[in-house]
């Protein structure tokens, strides 16, 4: 049997870091985790709408990544890793809730339901949104409207659209296939789009 | 809404992602130099995407960094407790 290098996904400086934690430097382990704080609390804040539940995530996340680190080999980026944990802890704490059952977006819905202005044309690609916009209005509708996804669809477009992993690396982190990646994000943006309509027209006709 | 309008709904992040096949793109963009609602409807599909790219974090509210810190310090004895030696 051929024995084939094992992939490693870290930086240079993580990989220091990483073995110095293994070898029982406990002050590497903040210095590895906490860049990530406030991604993985925002990512815990986008799916469980509220700040309490976010700080369960975020301090979930960081002990296990401590129970588990010590075996880690940077098979998968660090980030990557740690969105892995923070996704399972997400979901534990959801089978653990009384949330009604995850309903289906399916495409028909827009079908009927679509309020498409035709004055939003081409033209308006240069006005893309600016981070000054979305730290305003549009930032708390954006917020609601994500919020209002069926949370199997929201994961994976807070993954794919607002952290910026690639399809491969979200169908990786949530043990699902690309294409089926692909299909609930293109229903979540559907889905976000359509929230975001009224807004979106009034600046059409602004 | 025509069936090619529903086609272009189905297939819009397939099209802006690059991952339609040559002859099926040609089509999209037919359809879309004829169909001004389909080009809006595109535009906010990007839109959106774009405004998720760029939507601003919230900052970590202090107390909750503290309590994660004080949170890992404890975790961090009780492993040390359990280890020999």
């Amino acid at each position: 049997m051929i024995e084939t290098e094992p992939i490693d996904r870290l930086l240079p400086e993580e990989r220091t870091l990483l073995a110095r934690y293994q070898a029982g430097d406990d002050a590497a382990f903040e210095a590895l985790i906490l860049p990530f704080e406030t991604a993985i609390f925002n990512f815990g804040l986008r799916m469980c709408g509220n700040r309490e539940d976010a700080q369960d995530i975020l301090q979930e996340t960081f002990i296990n990544a401590m129970r588990y680190l010590k075996g880690f080999r940077g098979e998968a980026k660090l980030r990557n890793w740690l969105f892995r944990i923070a996704s399972s802890v997400c979901q534990k704490k959801h089978r653990r809730s009384k949330f009604a059952p995850e309903r289906e977006i399916s495409l028909t819905q827009f079908y009927d339901n679509d309020d498409t202005s035709e004055v939003l044309d081409v033209a308006d690609e240069r006005r893309l949104p600016d981070d000054e916009l979305l730290g305003s209005e549009l930032g708390q509708r954006l917020s609601a409207a994500i919020g209002g996804l069926p949370k199997k669809y929201r994961v994976v477009l807070l993954l794919r659209d607002i952290e910026g992993l690639s399809a491969n690396e979200v169908a990786d982190i949530l043990d699902m296939s690309v294409p089926a990646v692909k299909s609930r994000l293109h229903r979540a943006r559907l889905f976000v789009r359509q929230q975001l309509q009224t807004y979106l027209s009034g600046r059409a006709v602004s | 809404m025509t069936p090619r309008c529903r086609e272009l709904l189905k297939r819009c992040s397939a099209y802006l992602e690059g991952d339609l096949e040559k002859a099926c793109c040609a089509e999209m963009e037919q359809h879309l130099k004829e169909c001004a609602r389909c080009r809006a409807m595109l535009v906010e599909v990007k839109w959106t995407i774009e405004a998720c790219r760029h939507a601003a974090p919230s900052e970590v509210p202090p107390e909750v960094s503290a309590a994660m810190r004080t949170r890992l310090r404890e975790e961090r004895e009780a492993i040390k407790a359990t280890q020999p030696g």
